[in-house]
């Protein structure tokens, strides 16, 4: 046997030994979550992501609760709401507790608000707009004055950035930031952090919670961020639940580990057209024919392997608000007549761009292309790294983007600002219409069959302007190897663990 | 009575199939000394190394002929009975020893690795025997020499220590291959007196190998002349170095001044045969200002001259003598 | 006096590496477009928030400015503070992947030892013959194979198929560490190990056709002690300027090896804070490397001086 045969045995044997004392696993009460971003901070304001939100919900305590399915809400440390056209007034359960066992009143709930409100970087500031002032009238009480009707509030009230933080916290937050893991912040969710770190984040039940307690004892993130590895850890038991693995690699799991998949409530993928004067795609018929000749089907079959639905208006198919008035296949000969007339008549070409991240941003643009070339359009494909994608957006200097948007739960208020809204640069696909924006007031400021009218309205336009062109529901796709029961992706894109 | 230390009988040598050496016959007493002289290529080397023992590691083979060393038939493939018989009985200073010295490792430890390896019964006082053989080969301050890199040293004390590790094993029978080529000239006088006091005080024999006949003359009893791979003659020093008869042994006493750096005879013309292509009769004829027919035909055998003084030359009893004043002796 | 000299130059070097890689990422980072703030802030915050939050990073001071700020920072020692870990100190920020990166290349410079220097000299030994060809076939393979590559085929065959090391993931704690390093530095070492035994092999066949390794032969050495007396030491010669010519390959090597395995070092640390834009991060991490690789190298120096009796003398 060779000197390098026997340093490999060696190794190996060295490995299998190593490997022979395991650890912990679910059955302790313990979920080993592999995500790939972390919150960097507490801040509710300031960890805007998917999966930063994901963890943060565990952490925060809210007013209300979201409910999974993410069409309603109940009631979180608030006993009741009563909801008003321009005030709303809400209870708080008696003795409430922040995690370290101190007291949470009325005091806590209008300092964590008037922070928010008055951070000129809370990334959530949106939300908090048509609040004009919070304010308690007793320990138990806090009114929220608005500025104009706010149906929506009691979602708005669910989102970890309403979080509601201890004043003192709040008032003893110098100029560095209070909220990172050397301070852990005490918060009133069903989980608390124990240990806060740039690659593990460890949460532990808080005893002090008012809602149901968890079974699970125990949640610790790892960030991994390869998607491989991820996949990798989970089917090797490293950890419990991989988030956010590639549709495509659903076939490679084997037993016990699970694919576990959901359907954003609210939110769609899209191509995002530049509207602006500047780019072919100002002219709406071209913007139709897109929308015609795109294969809806075969993109949820090559970019998320049929495990999301398409897209066929401008809501989520499981939107309350929802009215399709698109094909799941294309038509091409529709496509063309629309053509007719336009500069794209007999050909054209057009810049699509997609985040080099997204796996899923790079299978669809090669599957648009294809679509699009059956009508005579040729598509430049253009990947770049996420941050110059978001500044080429801003810029307008793009005709297409495949991206897309969502909100954790089925209120229109964010979601139409980001798509056929002009709320904000990042997003913004150049559509600006009058109509356009007093249809979305109309919604945001109304309820019942006040608001069906008006999303009807809005439907409609949408149809006839159709500033972007929706693919398929948004899908999020992971692997676990614990029980749905104990943790499980909801349609809010939230972990729920239990 | 002298008793036999080395005789090699007949011997030829090859490396992968090649014939480089022929018919090589000779003899060492106790106590003895032999030098061999010839040009460079004609195989001197490789005859010490087939007497060391070291033929095996560059792929070479004794061919034909018997070697005995000591008691012992050196050509036997029993390993065990030549591990006794190296740096024990034969020893070698090899050629171009001023690079024989490890860079990395102190002198001492050349010397402690050799003690080991050689001469069980000093193991136990390693250094004194290593200061011992220092102070035996004359150099000076032996103790901080021993903690010495080789780099540290000059050629003339790197060659000294070469000989002390050489002689390490208490060896009877020591072979220096070149040791004074590319020495300074005073520094070669030292290194011929050490050798010669070394044989005498510690009773050895010694070859001596060179391709300087003025060397081998000043240090040796009798000499063998080789040519492309043969002994072309031999016999005591004085005789061969006086009357020499083979045309070649003329031919190197008359070029001897104009040694260049390569050892190649300047005064020579021709150049030296090359084993692949070795002529068939005389192999020395191509160049030899006497060459006649029988010369290309037939390869000349060593004949008696008389007194120990043989050669190998067809025109041998034809008193070819050497007249040095006579330029176009050895114009071809 | 070598020693001293060659630290000197070594400092002066780290210094001139400091200045041109703070200057460097600077210009690099704002040559390429996306904004710090709204990679933190997501891409829904509106542009009044975003312009508050580039305010208070500094970000909409003139670069000049900035640079010079960095640079009058590092000059006390201080790396700044994050982006993204908002108010944290970027050198508290990175030491810890700092640590894990280096405990990993040092694992792997080890194994790479341990494999490629027998390796290598079993291959002179057993020179031109078929063991020879294939172990040479072999190493040509290994060095053809990118560290991810390697990476992907060692953790899909040991961990998930023999189920000999984890998946991936690290402990946080030596010697617990040594269960997740073994496997990331096999990979890295799939890169080291050949290239060590080639150079090995080769330096090895150098000293063997020494005059020396002949002329210990000669003298009765025996063989065992040759090889590791005589061969070894010149072997290992140029091993030791390899592995220093190779820090920057096994750093960026790392970075990939680790984002694989998941190992929380300098790589993972510094591809969240290019996809962030933590522009403080990104400097410190090709600073602290940089400044690695120099120090590593002076390492390497010291120890080609400590080895070789003949570089103390011709300096
Ligand atoms: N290791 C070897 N392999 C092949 N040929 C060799 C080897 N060593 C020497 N020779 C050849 O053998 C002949 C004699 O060489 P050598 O004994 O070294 O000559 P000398 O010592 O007289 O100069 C030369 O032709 C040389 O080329
Ligand atoms: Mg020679």
């Amino acid at each position: 046997m060779s000197m390098k045969h026997k340093a490999g045995v060696l190794l190996m044997t060295v490995g299998a030994l190593l490997t022979a004392a395991a650890h912990g696993n679910a059955s302790d009460g313990t979920l080993r979550i592999g995500i790939d971003q972390f919150p960097t901070n507490l801040d509710p304001g300031q960890n805007p992501w998917q999966q930063q939100q994901a963890i943060m919900h565990l952490i925060a305590g809210t007013l209300t609760n979201q409910e999974p399915d993410g069409k309603q809400v109940t009631m979180g440390l608030a006993a009741s709401i009563e909801p008003g056209d321009k005030r709303f007034v809400v209870k708080l359960k008696p003795d409430l507790k922040f995690s370290d066992g101190s007291a949470l009143t009325a005091t806590d709930v209008v300092a964590s608000f008037n922070y928010y409100m008055n951070d000129k970087t809370n990334g959530y500031s949106y939300t908090f707009t048509p609040i004009e002032r919070v304010i308690a009238t007793d320990d138990l009480t806090v009114e929220f004055e608005l500025k104009r009707p706010y149906p929506s509030l009691p979602f708005i009230l669910a989102l970890p950035s309403s979080e509601i933080i201890p004043s003192e916290s709040i008032e003893a937050r110098g100029s560095k930031d209070l909220y990172n893991g050397d301070h852990p912040l005490p918060a009133a969710g069903p989980f608390q952090v124990q240990s806060f770190g740039q690659d593990q984040i460890t949460l532990q039940r808080n005893s002090h919670y008012a809602g149901t307690q968890p079974s699970t004892k125990t949640v610790i993130f790892k960030k991994i961020i390869d998607p491989a590895a991820r996949l990798a850890q989970v089917q090797g038991g490293e950890i419990d639940w991989a988030d956010g693995i590639s549709p495509k690699q659903v076939g490679q799991l084997s037993a016990p580990v699970e694919v576990r998949s959901a359907l954003a409530i609210n939110g769609l993928s899209f191509l995002s057209l530049n509207n602006r004067d500047s780019s072919l795609l100002s002219d709406v018929r071209i913007r139709k024919a897109i929308a015609v000749a795109i294969n809806r089907k075969q993109i949820n079959e090559v970019v998320h392997a049929g495990q999301s639905q398409p897209a066929l208006s401008l809501w989520a198919t499981a939107s309350r608000y929802s009215r399709p008035f698109l094909s799941a296949d294309p038509d091409v000969t529709r496509a063309k007549e629309l053509l007719a007339g336009t500069k794209c008549e007999n050909a054209c070409k057009l810049k699509l761009i997609t985040s080099s991240a997204s796996e899923a941003g790079g299978d669809t643009v090669i599957v648009v292309q294809q679509n699009l070339k059956a009508i005579g359009i040729e598509v430049d494909i253009v990947k770049a790294e996420g941050a110059t994608i978001n500044e080429w957006l801003t810029q307008g200097n793009f005709d297409l983007w495949a991206g897309g948007s969502f909100d954790v739960a089925d209120f229109p208020d964010g979601y139409l600002a980001w798509t056929v809204g002009q709320a904000n640069e990042a997003l913004y696909s150049g559509y600006s219409s009058s109509e356009m924006n007093r249809l979305i007031e109309q919604v945001n400021m109304t309820t019942g069959s006040e608001r069906d009218a008006a999303v009807a309205a809005l439907n409609a336009l949408f149809e006839k302007d159709l500033p972007l062109v929706p693919t398929t529901n948004i899908v999020s796709v992971s692997a676990s190897r614990v029980p749905s029961e104990i943790l499980n992706i909801s349609p809010t894109m939230y972990l729920e663990v239990r | 009575m002298t008793e036999m230390l080395l005789r090699a009988s007949n011997i030829a040598i090859e490396i992968a199939g090649l014939e480089l050496v022929s018919n090589v016959d000779l003899e060492v007493d106790r106590g003895h000394s032999l030098g061999i002289v010839g040009e460079t290529g004609s195989g001197k080397s490789l005859t010490c190394r087939a007497f060391a023992g070291l033929l095996s590691p560059i792929g070479g083979r004794i061919s034909s002929g018997s070697l005995w060393v000591g008691r012992q038939d050196a050509t036997s493939p029993d390993t065990h009975a030549k591990a006794a018989l190296y740096g024990r009985v034969v020893s070698l200073v090899p050629q171009n020893s001023l690079m024989a010295l490890n860079p990395l490792m102190r002198i001492g430890t050349h010397l402690t690795e050799t003690i080991k390896a050689l001469d069980a019964d000093s193991v136990v006082q390693l250094k004194a025997r290593a200061i011992d053989l220092l102070q035996r080969v004359g150099l000076p301050d032996p103790e901080r020499i021993l903690r010495q890199y080789p780099h540290q040293l000059s050629g003339g004390m790197r060659q000294r220590v070469m000989i002390a590790l050489a002689i390490a094993g208490r060896p009877e029978l020591l072979i220096a291959d070149e040791p004074t080529t590319a020495l300074d000239v005073s520094v070669q006088k030292d290194i011929l007196e050490l050798l010669r006091r070394l044989t005498h005080e510690e009773n050895m024999a010694l070859i001596l190998i060179s391709h300087d006949l003025g060397v081998v003359a000043a240090a040796t009893q009798s000499v063998a002349v080789m040519y492309a791979g043969m002994v072309v003659e031999r016999g005591p020093t004085d005789t061969v170095l006086r009357q020499p008869r083979h045309p070649y042994t003329q031919a190197l006493l008359k070029a001897r001044p104009t040694i260049g750096h390569t050892g190649r005879l300047m005064g020579i013309p021709g150049a030296p045969a090359s084993p692949d292509t070795w002529p068939s009769g005389c192999r020395f004829a191509p160049r030899c200002p006497h060459a006649d027919n029988r010369c290309d035909a037939k390869v000349p055998t060593l004949e008696t001259i008389g007194g120990g003084h043989v050669g190998a030359c067809h025109r041998l009893h034809e008193s070819l003598v050497l007249d040095l004043s006579k330029k176009d002796l050895l114009s071809s | 006096m070598l020693v001293v000299r060659t630290t000197f130059a070594r400092a002066l070097q780290i210094v001139i590496v400091g200045l041109f890689v703070t200057v460097g990422t600077n210009l690099l980072v704002r040559l390429v477009p996306g904004d710090p703030a709204r990679a933190i802030l997501g891409e829904k915050a509106s542009p009044e928030v975003v312009r508050a939050l580039r305010h208070e990073l500094g970000l909409d001071q003139p670069v000049i400015q900035q640079i010079a700020r960095s640079l009058g920072r590092l000059v006390q020692g201080d790396l700044g503070t994050s982006f993204g870990y908002r108010g944290q100190e970027v050198a508290s920020l990175i030491g810890p992947g700092l640590g894990v990166t280096a405990g990993l290349a040092a694992v792997a410079i080890a194994l790479s030892l341990v494999v490629g220097v027998p390796g290598g000299l079993w291959l002179a030994l057993v020179r031109r013959t078929e063991a020879d060809l294939i172990g040479r076939l072999g190493t040509t393979v290994l060095l053809a194979l990118p560290s991810f590559m390697a990476a992907l085929i060692l953790l899909y065959f040991v961990s998930l198929k023999l189920g000999l090391a984890p998946a991936g993931g690290w402990a946080g704690s030596w010697p617990e560490n040594a269960r997740y390093v073994w496997l990331p530095a096999l990979a890295l070492t799939t890169y080291l190990g050949p290239l060590i035994a080639r150079t090995v092999r080769q330096a090895a066949l150098d000293a063997i056709g020494q005059p020396f390794v002949e002329a210990a032969r000669a003298r009765g050495v025996p063989r065992r002690r040759i090889v590791a007396c005589h061969v070894l030491p010149n072997a290992l010669l140029p091993v030791i300027t390899l592995v220093g010519f190779n820090a920057g390959i096994l750093v960026s090597g790392a970075v990939i090896v680790e984002t694989v395995f998941a190992v929380p070092g300098l790589g993972s640390r510094l591809l969240q804070a290019m996809s962030t834009r933590d522009l403080p991060v990104m400097q410190g991490i090709a600073l602290v490397t940089a400044v690695s690789i120099v120090l590593f190298n002076l390492l390497t120096d010291l120890l080609n001086i400590a080895v070789d009796p003949r570089i103390r003398r011709t300096h």
